[in-house]
């Protein structure tokens, strides 16, 4: 493999549109839309409106990803919003590195972090996303995240998830402490009326913890909340 | 033997085939020894969706050579997880399945997963042949070669 190849290959990544797909039937440029969480959230505090999609194109090799999640708490003013734009490229067999820029619109001041990851497929199928944040200011924060599908049936998948916020420093104007900030963990079950189009339901427990359900606590909101959810996953 | 050597008791007095039931009526070539072996592993990773020879995809692959006149022994390790029928155009696969002289010559031979599988091939066909998974999908993301079979010293045309 040589590296002019390579580098051709990643050009066009970059050009979704480029007439020059690649030759090759095993080297073409493929892309990939989902939606896979979007869901309307009510139980404890707000109810929330919650999104987080991803898409990519490229080749086997060479990658442009983009992810955005974010929070609408409803008749409320936008309260988390991110965008992610990454080069994506496989390190192993089942693991892809991820390296680009995070915007996050919310909180207010808005912050833009430098982003080194990885995500893939660990040992018993547990999808996994480890990601590590520079922001603008300096700070350092990670974020761990692991799921897994428990097939019922072929239709019926049972989805445990927990994610982990965590940071090397306090950010205090975007309201983030020191240490662990947050643990989320949902329980989903969706039905895959085919393998694109998946309505689901469950529960999402939250908690903030340390310096950052301080300020929770500061802002007069509760530190943990436990909501319905009720959603949509879909990809095309 | 090709196949996993379990082989589910038929009904009704009747039998199930396997690779080892064929068998040449008329060997197509002198019996003879293979002058190398050639090692075709079929390799993929099913959680992308690519598929090789050898850990290589078509595209970033050089053809294999054969010289004319030569026999050669491919020997088919499948590391995969699914069966892959290999399809060799212009020339036959001689099936090693133990019948010696009489082993049966095939255009597909289906290799099972995990499986060993040699066969030899007299290289009798001048030119670029196709060699590839008959699964249309594996073939299409790469597992692929173009086989050369050329003389082995050029004409001088002055």
């Amino acid at each position: 493999m040589n590296i002019r190849k390579h580098l051709l290959a990643a050009a066009l990544a970059l050009l979704p549109l480029s007439t020059a797909q690649a030759a090759d039937m095993d080297d073409a440029i493929y892309w990939h839309v989902q939606a896979d969480k979007l869901e309307y959230r009510t139980g404890d505090g707000n109810d929330l409106l919650v999104w987080d999609a991803n898409a990519w194109i490229g080749n086997d090799d060479h990658r442009v990803a983009f992810k955005a999640k974010g929070e609408n708490p409803i008749g409320k003013r936008l309260e988390k919003a991110e965008m992610q734009l990454l080069y994506r490229r496989p390190i192993s067999d089942f693991f892809d590195l991820n390296a680009g820029l995070r915007h996050d619109l919310r909180p207010d001041p808005d912050r833009t972090y430098a982003v080194l990851g990885v995500q893939g497929l660990a040992k018993h199928f547990v999808e996994t996303y480890a990601d590590l944040f520079v922001s603008e200011t300096g700070d350092v924060s990670a974020r761990l995240e692991a799921e897994l599908d428990w097939l019922l049936t072929q239709r019926l998948v049972l989805q445990p998830k927990v994610e982990a916020d965590l940071a090397f420093s306090e950010d205090s104007r975007i309201h983030s402490g020191a240490g662990l900030n947050k643990v989320e963990a949902g329980l989903r079950l969706r039905y895959e009326f085919k393998r694109e189009f998946a309505p689901y339901i469950g529960l999402v427990y939250e908690r903030k913890f340390g310096a950052t359900a301080n300020f929770a606590r500061d802002d007069g909101e509760d530190i943990d909340a436990l909501r319905f959810v009720a959603g949509v996953s879909f990809w095309f | 033997m090709p196949g996993s050597g379990l082989m589910p008791k038929a009904a009704a007095g009747g039998k199930f085939l396997s690779y080892a039931d064929l068998k040449a009526i008329k060997p197509l070539y002198p019996d003879r020894l293979a002058a190398r072996e050639i090692e075709v592993r079929l390799t993929g990773n099913m959680e992308r969706y690519m598929w090789s020879i050898n850990g290589v995809k078509y595209s970033d692959a050089e053809p294999i050579r054969l010289k004319y006149g030569e026999r050669v022994r491919f020997k088919f390790i499948n590391e995969t997880m699914m069966t892959h029928p290999m399809h060799l155009h212009g020339m036959w696969q001689i099936l090693d399945n133990g019948s010696g002289k009489y082993n049966p010559a095939k255009h597909t031979i289906s290799i099972a997963p995990g499986k060993t599988v040699e066969a030899d091939i007299e290289a009798d066909a001048e030119g670029q042949w196709a060699f590839h998974c008959h699964l249309m999908y594996h073939m299409a993301t790469g597992m692929f070669r173009k086989v050369v079979v050329e003389r082995e010293t050029a004409e001088v045309v002055r």
